[in-house]
């Protein structure tokens, strides 16, 4: 018998072949694009230049709808997106109304879990595994195989009136023509409100690139999502922090009224991710509160000739409390910084003016609230806790900080038995996800491994949406619509992920019409559809790697006694 | 709650486990029980959890707990296996051939399996205060670039120079050392006498070498502290990966004899 070596020809995969909805029709697309707001995002035409301009405007609108959106059908009171969840699509809707809830009870909201596969399915792909690595089924290419990915879940909210009435403020209320979910989309961040459907609602669903490439499609539209993202952005986060919840309404919309956008560094700080800019110089007069809405910065205390890093701030965390409360109460130490802070990269702020704030925020804040702040030290010794500010010192500088699930191995336990490799080689197509292998201070190694960012740079270019984060935050990619363009791998700040050239199962590389090898992006994916996740954890028989967010500190410094 | 605490405490679990096998055995015996046979087939129950610890490493697609309890309930279960030994055959000396076979096997396992245990206490921290640590599959690449960056030293040099005491000392001496893994027993004992030599070799040679040969001596001096560090870690690894290669076939060998055993008494006594 002889051996089949006949290669295993596709073609190569680019953007579009996976449309979002195969069941998108053109008429359906043309029957949108007489309604707002796309109607507005065509320029108007008049002699034959802008017509010929008009039209090239409206098949690139026609192009991405197509491709990038497809229409969903809610009835009344069913939930469409989940406060706390990601999401990388935003919502136009085509007719009928949806309400914004915050807040809302989770167990009311039904969330749904991680697509899971059971135990049995799992040992079955194990078993079946080819024996060479990386190797897939080619037919999952075919385009038109496409099947539609996402399932109309069906959740209802339960007991509306009494949500509603559990709302703080009274719910804003949207209609055919506007959008909603851009700012999780845009910012890859988690949803900020919950919105249920108030009537029979039909939607339309854009992914994130989508809608990127209307906004360079069309200035107006950005003009106006722009504009929209500023308010609810504002008065949405500022609603997400503890220390906004408790104030009236007619204060809390003297603050979003007051309050000013402040942007520092680049947004794609990936590609400068060494820079440092400063923001706030220590023993600057405290005029503002600020708050981290995006990104991150370090907070700093001057020591001898230079300074050290005591923290660093990330999304929601405020800057300046305890000085201006200090000011608010007459306390002497408040009117100036105790600390500065520097930009990491980029970092996008709220600042809250002082006058503002002892105006609107300080009179409702409980005295408990005061106490806590007003106490807190702000300062430190670099020299009497070494190990821990030269660490705190590591992960920033290197930009660590970014991980939610970054791979701590701790060298004075690990043997280098490479269990946990094999684990992660046999739950992902016969290859380890990640190296054992990566930056080090003292007896710790922070290992090649995606560390499911909470600023993920690496989703930014992607051109079909194939990275994106799963309803739990897992960073993830969809092997079927990669089309291997190596845009995140050269994103990743971090190298964490790798370009795999794929095989069928018979061990034969797949490749295009043109002979060359079929490229896809692999990383960490954390085992999120695994009933073992992480695998690598759970394979170290020494307790010598931790899937750990390096927000804890706590839980760090327990797992390193 | 400190390792060394949690450690203590687990000890004392063990040995107390071990006092009451040996009271509710002993207390059994009155009423017909066969101390030393109930002994013998619990012993054999916990040499089979023992081995399947081997199992679950290999089926770590399963979720069924986490290797690092898998290990610990593993060191603890083996240190009970061993007072239960004892117990059995009441800390004599066997009399029988394949009693003695068995024991000896069962002492190979338990042995190799506390020297392992040791060197992956020991040694991690032996390598991050040596560092830098390489990737075990990796050291063999690392090794060749030295010799190779070596050997391109002294090209140059001896073209420059003209003299040839540098490849002289290279071919006597330092090309042995960079050709393959050496002094694996020093490094294991994690002893500086290594270093040390070659400390020695160069400052002997130094005195004889031009002032640009001395400057390609001190890169050479550089690159030997490299391939010291390499022959560290290749040793160190090779210890806390193959004592594997005595302890699970041990194991498995114990576990036939013991079954082995087993049969015999049922069908003999």
């Amino acid at each position: 018998m002889t051996e089949d070596n006949t290669p295993t020809q596709i073609k190569r995969p680019k953007k579009w072949d996976h449309a979002f909805s195969a069941e998108m029709a053109p008429d359906q697309v043309a029957s949108l694009l007489e309604r707002e707001p796309f109607v507005s995002m065509v320029p108007p035409s008049g002699d034959s230049g802008t017509d010929a301009k008009a039209e090239k405007v409206r098949g690139k609108i026609q192009d991405i709808l197509l491709n990038e959106s497809r229409l969903l059908n809610f009835e009344k009171d069913e939930v469409i997106v989940r406060q706390g969840d990601y999401g990388a699509t935003a919502y136009f809707i085509v007719s009928g109304n949806v309400s914004v809830l915050f807040n809302v009870d989770k167990s009311a909201l039904g969330r749904g879990q991680a697509p899971q596969k059971s135990l049995w399915a799992h040992v079955k792909r194990v078993l079946s595994n080819p024996s060479t690595p990386e190797a897939r089924d080619p037919e999952q290419y075919d385009p038109a195989g496409a099947t539609e990915e996402r399932l109309q879940q069906g959740v209802f909210l339960q007991d509306v009136p009494r949500v509603i009435a559990a709302q703080k403020y009274d719910p804003d209320e949207m209609g055919p023509g506007e959008i909603f979910g851009e700012i999780g989309a845009l910012s890859r961040s988690i949803r900020s409100a919950t919105i249920i459907a108030t009537c029979k609602t039909q939607l339309l669903e854009i992914k994130w690139q989508g809608l990127r490439d209307l906004l360079q499609v069309s200035k107006p539209f950005r003009e106006s999502v722009d504009r929209v993202y500023r308010e609810r952005s504002l008065r949405s986060h500022l609603l997400s922090l503890d220390l906004f919840q408790k104030l009236p309404e007619s204060a809390l919309q003297a603050l979003v009224d007051g309050a000013e956008f402040v942007s520092v560094g680049k947004r794609d700080w990936n590609t400068n991710a060494g820079d440092t800019t400063p923001i706030v110089n220590e023993g600057d007069y405290a005029s503002a509160l600020l708050i981290l809405r995006s990104g991150f910065a370090k907070k700093t205390k001057a020591y001898g000739h230079s300074e050290y890093t005591i923290s660093y701030l990330s999304k929601g965390d405020v800057f300046g409390l305890d000085e201006m409360l200090g000011a608010y109460q007459g306390a002497n130490t408040g009117n100036s910084y105790q600390n500065g802070i520097a930009a990491l990269g980029y970092t996008d702020m709220i600042s809250l003016p002082g006058s503002l704030c002892d105006k609107h925020l300080f009179p409702h804040l409980e005295a408990e609230a005061l106490g806590v702040h007003i106490n807190k030290p702000t300062s430190g010794d670099p020299l009497e806790d070494t190990k821990k500010n030269q660490l705190m010192d590591f992960f920033v500088d290197e930009r660590f900080i970014n991980g939610t699930e970054t791979m701590l191995i701790n060298l004075d336990r690990c043997t280098g038995c490479d269990d946990c490799v094999r684990a992660c080689a046999t739950n992902h197509d016969n290859n380890p996800r990640f190296i054992r292998h990566g930056k080090q201070f003292e007896n710790i190694m922070v290992a090649n491994a995606c560390m499911h960012c909470a600023d993920p740079v690496c989703m930014i270019g992607c051109p079909t949406g194939a990275i994106h984060r799963s309803e739990n935050g897992e960073v993830v990619i969809n092997d079927t619509t990669c089309i291997g363009c190596q845009t995140c791998a050269n994103s990743c700040p971090y190298d964490n992920i790798r370009m795999v050239e794929i095989r069928d199962q018979k061990g034969h590389y797949i490749l295009d019409e043109q002979m060359r090898p079929i490229n896809k992006a692999t990383k960490c994916d954390l085992c999120y559809d695994n009933p073992v996740s992480p695998a690598c954890q759970n394979a170290c028989p020494h307790d010598a790697l931790r899937r750990v967010n390096l927000a804890d500190e706590e839980a760090i410094k327990d797992w390193l006694k | 709650m400190t390792r060394t605490v949690k450690r203590t405490l687990k000890l004392l679990l063990t040995a107390a486990g071990l006092v009451v096998v040996y009271f509710l055995f002993d207390r059994l015996t009155h009423t017909g029980f066969q101390f030393h046979y109930a002994l013998g087939w619990l012993l054999f129950a916990c040499l089979l959890f023992l081995v399947c610890f081997n199992w679950r490493k290999k089926l770590n697609f399963l979720p069924i707990g986490k290797a690092a309890v898998w290990a610990q309930i593993h060191y603890y279960l083996g240190l009970f296996a061993l007072g239960l030994l004892l117990l059995h055959i009441d800390t004599v000396w066997p009399n029988g051939w394949f009693e003695r076979l068995l024991f000896v096997s069962l002492m190979i396992s338990l042995f190799s399996g506390v020297i392992g245990l040791l060197a992956s206490r020991i040694y991690p921290p032996v390598l991050v205060k040596r560092g830098p640590q390489v990737i075990y599959e990796r050291i063999p690449r690392y090794r060749r670039e030295v010799r190779q960056q070596v050997e391109n030293l002294l090209t140059d040099t001896v073209r420059e120079t003209k003299r040839t005491s540098l490849a002289d000392f290279y071919e006597a001496k330092l090309e042995p050392f960079l050709l393959s893994q050496q002094n694996f027993l020093h490094h294991a004992i994690d002893s500086p006498r290594p270093a040390h030599f070659w400390r020695r070799e160069f400052q002997a040679i130094r005195n004889y070498l031009s002032e640009g040969e001395q400057e390609a001596l001190d890169q050479i001096e550089q690159l030997v502290q490299r391939k010291i560090n390499l022959d560290l870690n290749a040793a160190l690894y090779q210890i806390m990966r193959y004592w594997l290669l005595i302890h699970i076939p041990f194991s498995y060998l114990t576990l036939v004899l013991a079954m082995t055993h087993g049969i015999q008494i049922e069908q003999y006594s």
